[in-house]
This record gives structure tokens, sequence and C-alpha cells, in this order.
């Protein structure tokens, strides 16, 4: 037996199956004519390559396929494609909108805030003036006259508008003052709206009114006490003018923080999807 | 691959079982050989290939391109290597209860049961010394050496289905060649060399 290099045995193997170069291929036909313990080996191997390829194919004991019920991907509600996609918008969706309700309403409450203060003053403003006419009963229709019921606010000189005009044809003779102010009948935060629906314009009317005249002074004090009605009143159309350009403000940039908050919960949802899809998978 | 594969796995990896089934049957065979020879068992080369077809479609998503069926065999390879440490660990081999007798004989699982009695008598005893020669072998060397002359893959496709390169591939084709050539011969089981 010729003692072959392994070189020459890789050689021999890569002819068997065709994979010399013709070059190559030359070559080992020279070696194999001067050598005859390669030529042997060579129709060795050749033998034992043809008896692996006659042999019979090995025949399966049963069938390898694969039962449907057992094997079938159970495709869940949330791994499903376009259910999955709808359900992750849905939730973002529902929580833009519940976050956007929220903040307005805790906008509303803020910007409610000072004139809770201002009801709150006026009301103990009132309060005082009614001890004040309580306590003293005689001095109240004089007082009126004078500036007691003269109403430095818009609002004050609608509400007496109707009473106040027939009040001065009569020569003084002037409705309660307590009426107006009186807590049950002429609620305080209704008397704020109907004076926020009156423009500058007809307020400035009003005012000019001659009916109105001896009531209205809008920018006078008429007495001490009318101080604390008017600078509150005053404080609270400046906030109303100012107070919407912030919160228009605010809510944008909610809503961008909640774009971008969608965006990222979207992206990240479907990173977990497909990460847990993988992972299933495997 | 044809196009009836590719139609195939991709079916499969919309989840239809049944298309992956198609594959299956195109490729239980090569499958089951490939396990059986390298195994020399009959029940555990069709537990390897049973699991082998099963893995095969949990992760068919992994498949990309080229040859399916060596992909499939990279599976049943490597199933192969997992039992056969199993055996060695618990220290036994299906190949000495082979050897021993046992009815699980290579012979039984041939498909060619025309033959002659003498020539089938004959051919069963090449091919049990054939098994048990391919036995003796490095794991690596016998799954070249099936994969290439009993299975008939191009050098390529033995190198995706075991994760080598080809030279890789012809150095341990050519070893596992000698070492087979050299336990027949050492039987008087090679036909006598012509030239």
């Amino acid at each position: 037996m010729t003692l072959i290099s392994e070189q020459q045995q890789e050689l021999l193997s890569a002819a068997l199956d065709g994979q010399l170069s013709a070059a190559e291929q030359a070559q080992l036909d020279q070696q194999l004519e001067h050598d005859p313990g390669l030529a042997v080996e060579f129709a060795e191997l050749r033998s034992m390559q043809a008896l692996l390829q006659d042999l019979p194919p090995v025949r399966p004991p049963r069938s390898f396929t694969l039962d449907p019920a057992l094997h079938a991907p159970k495709r869940s509600f949330w791994l499903s494609g376009w259910t999955r996609w709808v359900t992750v918008v849905g939730v973002f969706a529902l929580m833009l909108t519940v976050g956007l309700q929220l903040t307005n309403q805790a906008e509303q409450s803020m910007t409610m805030a000072p004139e809770s203060r201002i009801l709150s003053t006026e009301s103990a403003a009132v309060q005082s003036q009614q001890n004040d006419e309580s306590a003293n009963p005689v001095a109240t229709p004089m007082d009126t006259g004078s500036g007691g019921a003269a109403m430095p606010t818009p609002e004050m000189a609608l509400l007496q508008q109707p009473t106040g005009g027939a009040a001065d044809t009569m020569g003084g003779a002037y409705p309660p003052p307590a009426q107006p102010y009186a807590a049950g009948s002429v609620p305080m935060s209704d008397t704020l709206d109907m004076a926020r629906s009156i423009s500058p314009e007809q307020a400035t009317a009003l005012a000019g009114n001659p009916l109105n005249q001896p009531l209205i002074e809008p920018n006078r004090t008429s007495s001490p006490d009318t101080n604390e009605l008017e600078q509150p009143v005053l404080k609270d159309q400046v906030l109303e003018q100012v107070a919407p350009a912030p919160a228009a403000e605010s809510e944008s940039s909610l809503l961008l923080w909640f774009s971008i908050a969608l965006v990222l919960g979207v992206g990240l949802a479907f990173a977990m999807g497909y990460w847990f899809k993988l992972h299933k998978q495997a | 691959m044809t196009d009836a594969e590719r139609q195939w796995v991709s079916a499969a990896k919309a989840g239809d079982v049944e298309a992956f089934n198609q594959l299956v049957r195109m490729y239980e065979g090569r499958v089951y050989g490939l396990a059986y020879r390298m195994l020399g068992d009959s029940d555990s080369a069709a537990d390897v290939a049973q699991d082998t077809f099963i893995s095969a479609f949990k992760a068919i998503q992994r498949f990309r391109e080229g040859s399916f069926a060596a992909w499939l065999l990279r599976i049943a390879t490597n199933a192969c290597y997992d039992v056969l440490r199993a055996q060695k660990r618990r220290r036994t081999t299906s190949m000495d209860q082979m050897l021993a007798g046992d009815d699980d004989s290579p012979g039984e699982q041939f498909e060619d049961q025309s033959l002659p009695l003498d020539q089938h008598m004959i051919n069963r005893e090449l091919q049990a010394a054939i098994q048990a020669g391919l036995a003796t072998l490095p794991e690596d060397q016998r799954a070249v050496l099936i994969m290439c002359d009993i299975q008939g893959f191009a050098y390529e496709e033995i190198a995706a289905a075991t994760d080598t390169q080809l030279g890789t591939v012809k150095s341990r084709l050519s070893r596992a060649r000698a070492k087979l050539r050299d336990y027949l011969k050492s039987r008087e089981l090679l036909p006598t060399a012509e030239r």
C-alpha cells in the first residue's frame, strides 16, 4: 500500500467529484500514469464511492408532516396585524382625548380662581354694607343719593338702569340699595355673567346715558366703600382679556407633547410586538 | 430552489401548515436518511426527523435565501449531534445494539426488497458494514460523507448545511473517504481495484 500525502488524498477526493480545474486534472492524470500506488488508491476510492452511491434510499417509518391543529400558529388578538394597530392607536387617541379634557378642566379652574376671590371680596363688601345699612337705617337713603347706590361698574349700572332713572326723576326716591346686593335675590355670578355679555361700547353708551349719569361714574370713586368693589372687577376684566393667550399656548404645547407621546408609544408598541413575536418563534 | 418550493416557503412563513407539509413530503426522505446514517437507529432517526421539521416550521421566518434543503439539513445535522452527545453521556450507542443483532438493523430500512434472496443478503451485509464503517468516523466527517456520497449534495450546499467553508468540506470529505475505504478494505468488502 502506497502512502500518499494528505494533499494528494484531497486531490484524489476532489477528482472523484469532478472539482478539479483542467490544469489540476491534467497534472493528476500524469501522476496516476507514473504512480501505480496512487492509481490503486484512486480506484479504491472510486469503488467505495460507487458503493455509497448505490445504497438504496432509507424508507422513513412514517410521515413527518405536521398536524395543522397542533402546529398552526396561534395568532392571538393582540398579535394579529391590523387589530393590534387599531388597538394601539385607539388607546393613544383615548389617552389624548382624556388628557386634553383634563387639561382644559384644570385651566378652567385656574382661570376661575381669581373670580372666586373677587366674588368673595365682593360678598364681603356687600355684607359689610348691609351691616352698615342695618345698623344705620336712617342714614341709608341720604347716603344712597350721594354715592352709596352709585354703581362704579357697568354691571351694576345695568342692574340699576330701570330703577335708577326713575329714582332720579322722582327726586332722590331711590330703590332700596340692598336689593341688587341681596344675596338671595340676584346671584353675584349672574351679575358677572351679565356684565361680561356687555361689550365695552355698550357699557360706555350706558354710562353716557343721561338717565344713568347720576348713578354711573365708571372712573370715579363715588364713595370710599365702593373702592373695594371697583378694583377687583377691573382686575377681573384685565384677566379675562389676557388669560386666553397663555391658555392657547398651553393647549398647543400639550397637544405637541401628546403627539410626541403618541409616536413614541406606537414605536414602542411595535418594537415590543416584534420582539415578542421573534421570541415566541425562537 | 424551485418556484414551487418558494411558494411553499412563503406560505409557510405566513403560517400555512399545509404548505409546509408539502416541503416535509419533499424532504422527509433525505432528512430521515441523514439522521439514520448519522445515528444508525430508526427510532432516534425518526425522532430527529420529526424534531427537525417542527423546529424548521417554528424558525422558517429566519430562512431568507439559498437552498432550503441545506437549511433543513443543517437543523437535522445539529439535532443529530445533540442526540450523539446524549448517547455518549449515557454510554450507549445504537450502533452497538445494531451490531449485536438487534431487529432494528439497517437492512430492514431499505426500500429495494425486489432483489433475489442471495443478492439481498449480500447487500444487507454490505449495507450493515457500510453503516458500521460510518459509525467509526468522526461526526463532522460522517455528516459530510453522507451528504456528498449518499445524498448527492454539492459542496456548496454541504458547506451551508454544516456552516463551514468549502475547503473544510473538501478536507473532511477526503479524510472520511480514506477512513471508510480503509475500514471496508480491511473487511474485504471493497471490490478489487481494476486499473
